[in-house]
């Protein structure tokens, strides 16, 4: 397995960076970045931009965004040691009964508790993460402290890794990848956006700051691919998603709901994948939620925009998955699409 | 010994119900030194002997306590395999619930660590949305080649939450198992206690098998010992939000010990004397009917067994947040040890029920052993 890639994802799994307070997770991306950037901008609401220079003497500019922000809680109140809680971001509650939690930059241990089985059978309906409780024990927190999940990452598998927050992390880390690697002809603008779970607000800021030529949004996409796969016609509801595969490649988002991606940035990145034989499938989402790529698509006078995404099984849960494979396979693609982009392909 | 290093080898070592034999050797190794001799009783309980001071009657018998905690952990089963994923039953009363998310152990031809994973929430259909999952909604997720799971993973291998055991601070201790490793340790502590200090009666310690799908260890070691008291550890309710009844105790407040049917009244009485003399102060478990724990079986063993049972109390039981005040678990331990060490030969005569008037004989039966 990609050591490089595995090191990297665990400390950013590991990191904990709650939509508004990003804070940890800026800290450990810009450290690795650092060396191989320029014009580093921490904006007025914490995302990063900055420019790798392309090697074309009139490169094409080309953002690519990544969120760093992960789903969580605020603090509302704590006495004796039991915290009051608010939800950041879409919580699946199905996730949340009795799981261990970081509290505030101390990363104080807490558990959101759980009334025994014995005391609350036949119980089904999920909470709102507003009536969630944690237990700090001996340890306090103050008002407005943020909790994540505690994820236990670790190598699955062959290739597979399991942590916290890969969601966001995964495109992360495939981003600081790209940077670390050779220059391409564009231009590439790097964007680790803010506050995506609360309506991709930093997105919206970053795109406006950098007006690329073009942008490129890597975000997870979650599998669908548990069995029985064969029979997805059992679930009327399932049998309205694409099939999204676990090590079946970047995913490449046809519509993220109301937004639909530049048809020619889509072909064109679809037409690569085919010629360099890297794996892709294709996604077409139906989002309740404001997208990184709809906001970056309508900022300004338009940027033509696709989204990119990552396959994650359990993206909402404290442990989700990631095939590396994927990752490096989305990293491959984004090098051929920088060397291969021209404004002309960008044209109707 | 360190307790809470004890305490935590012993909830982060898997023992499910019927295959508890990992966690039976961590509890022997831990007793070993401590006990006169050890054995593995026929469905796999482990029973250790600290004999007393005292001479053998004439009949060549001896006054003997049981101790028994349970070492099995609620788990769950391989019901099927699907290519990566495995479906799952129940071992013992494990909560769906709080399972998605959750890495675990497959105790498989070799362990192989796993994911408690659920389908996408968009695919689920109408009736489902808004709802936990349940355990049949539940994938075990392996990351392996299906002819990779088929060789390592058979239907019916047992499988574990995997997860270690952390601190809250405060002598707060979290972690999957506490029910009832937590009993375990304080029966540890108990024995390294009796080290130093003199008792008459013999000890059986035991550490019960598969008290989660229905006190079946401690039922068959009650007959075999056939021990003249007993005293069952099990763990009850923590107080903590949304959890009431008045068999929710507070974590630290001291062990509580139970009164009801379940419990030899007179023995009840001897044990809250004994933790009076430590200055603790027991709080009282009332539980009218079936306690639900292995006293239950204990105390209609044979022709039946004065039985007591003591608590700790912990929160989010059945979960792998299970939460535990260690001042319990070494209050509870030295409880034990101050009960046992006060043992004298005649305390069975101390607690007999009221006598029968037309039974004379009886009586002057009873005088003859004094």
């Amino acid at each position: 397995m990609n050591e490089t890639l595995q090191t990297r994802l665990k400390s950013l799994s590991e990191a904990v960076g709650v939509s508004g307070d990003e804070s940890e997770v800026r800290k450990l991306i810009l450290e690795q970045i650092k060396d191989q950037v320029s014009s580093v901008i921490i904006d007025a609401m914490g995302s990063i931009t900055a420019r790798k220079a392309g090697t074309s003497p009139t490169p094409l500019r080309l953002m690519i965004a990544a969120h760093m922000d992960e789903i969580g809680f605020m603090i509302t109140g704590c006495d004796s040691g039991i915290a009051q809680v608010m939800g950041i971001g879409d919580h699946d509650a199905r996730f949340s009964a009795a799981k261990r939690v970081s509290v505030g930059s101390g990363k104080t241990p807490g558990m959101l508790l759980w009334a025994p089985i014995h005391k609350s059978y036949g119980q089904k309906s999920l909470p709102e993460p507003d009536d969630m409780t944690i237990d700090l024990g001996a340890g306090s927190a103050a008002v407005g402290d943020r909790a994540a999940y505690q994820g236990q990452f670790a190598v699955m598998g062959e290739h597979t890794l399991r942590g916290k927050a890969l969601e966001s992390r995964a495109p992360c880390a495939v981003l600081i990848d790209l940077l670390l690697g050779d220059a391409l002809p564009v231009d590439l603008l790097p964007a680790f956006t803010v506050q995506h779970h609360i309506g991709a607000r930093g997105a919206r800021t970053a795109a406006y700051r950098l007006r690329p030529d073009a942008a490129i949004v890597l975000r997870a996409v979650e599998c669908n691919d548990l069995p029985p796969e064969g029979d997805r016609d059992s679930s009327e509801r399932a049998a309205r998603f694409p099939l999204i595969r676990l090590g079946g490649g970047p995913a490449l988002v046809a519509s993220e709901a109301p937004y639909v991606t530049h048809r020619n940035l889509f072909r064109l990145t679809r037409e690569l994948a085919q010629q360099a034989g890297i794996p892709y499938q294709i996604d077409a989402l139906n989002l309740s939620h404001r997208t990184e790529g709809e906001v970056i698509s309508a900022t300004a006078a338009g940027i033509p925009t696709i989204t990119i995404g990552i396959p994650v099984r359990y993206s909402s849960s404290p442990n989700g998955l990631v095939d590396v494979r994927d990752l490096e396979h989305t990293a491959a693609l984004l090098r051929v699409l920088g060397a291969r982009l021209t404004a002309e392909s960008l044209q109707e | 010994m360190d307790l809470k290093q004890h305490l935590k080898t012993l909830v982060e070592q898997h023992g499910p119900s019927g295959f508890e034999a990992p966690v039976g050797r961590v509890i022997q190794e831990a007793w070993s030194p401590l006990v006169d001799s050890l054995e593995i009783g026929k469905s796999g309980s482990l029973i250790a002997l600290k004999r007393g001071t005292q001479t053998d009657s004439s009949d060549g018998t001896r006054r003997r306590i049981m101790l028994c905690a349970h070492m099995d952990e609620i788990g769950m089963i391989v019901r099927e395999v699907r290519g990566t994923f495995l479906k799952v039953s129940r071992l013992g009363g494990i909560d769906a619930r709080i399972l998605p998310g959750l890495p675990v152990l497959v105790h498989g031809r070799e362990p192989v660590p796993g994911l408690i994973g659920i389908v996408p929430q968009p695919t689920l259909s109408s009736e489902n949305q808004g709802v936990y999952a349940a355990l049949d909604d539940l994938y075990v997720d392996l990351c392996l080649p299906p002819e990779r799971v088929a060789a390592l993973v058979r239907v019916g291998d047992p499988i574990t939450v995997d997860l270690p055991m952390i601190e809250l601070g405060n002598g707060l201790l979290v972690g999957k198992a506490m029910d009832d490793r937590a009993c375990v340790a304080a029966i540890t502590a108990c024995l390294e206690q009796l080290q130093s200090r003199k008792h008459e009666w013999d000890v059986l310690a035991v550490a019960a098998v598969q008290e989660e799908t229905g006190s079946r260890g401690a039922a068959v070691e009650a007959y075999h010992l056939q021990p003249d008291i007993a005293i069952a550890l099990d763990v009850t309710y923590g107080q903590q939000p949304g959890v009431s009844g008045a068999d929710v105790h507070k974590l630290g407040g001291n062990p509580p010990l139970s009164l009801g049917a379940n419990f030899h009244p007179a023995l009840f009485e001897a044990i809250k004397a004994a933790s009076e003399r430590l200055e603790l102060t027991l709080p009282i478990d009332p539980l009218p009917g079936h306690s639900g724990t292995d006293a239950w079986v204990i105390q209609t063993a044979r022709e039946g067994i004065p039985s007591a049972l003591l608590n700790i109390p912990i929160r989010n039981m059945h979960t792998a947040i299970e939460t535990v005040d260690l001042k319990d678990i070494e209050r509870a331990g030295r409880v034990l040890t101050e009960f046992i060490t006060g043992l004298k030969p005649d305390f069975l005569s101390a607690i007999q029920w009221d006598k029968a008037p037309s039974e004379k004989d009886s009586q002057e039966g009873e005088k003859k052993d004094e």
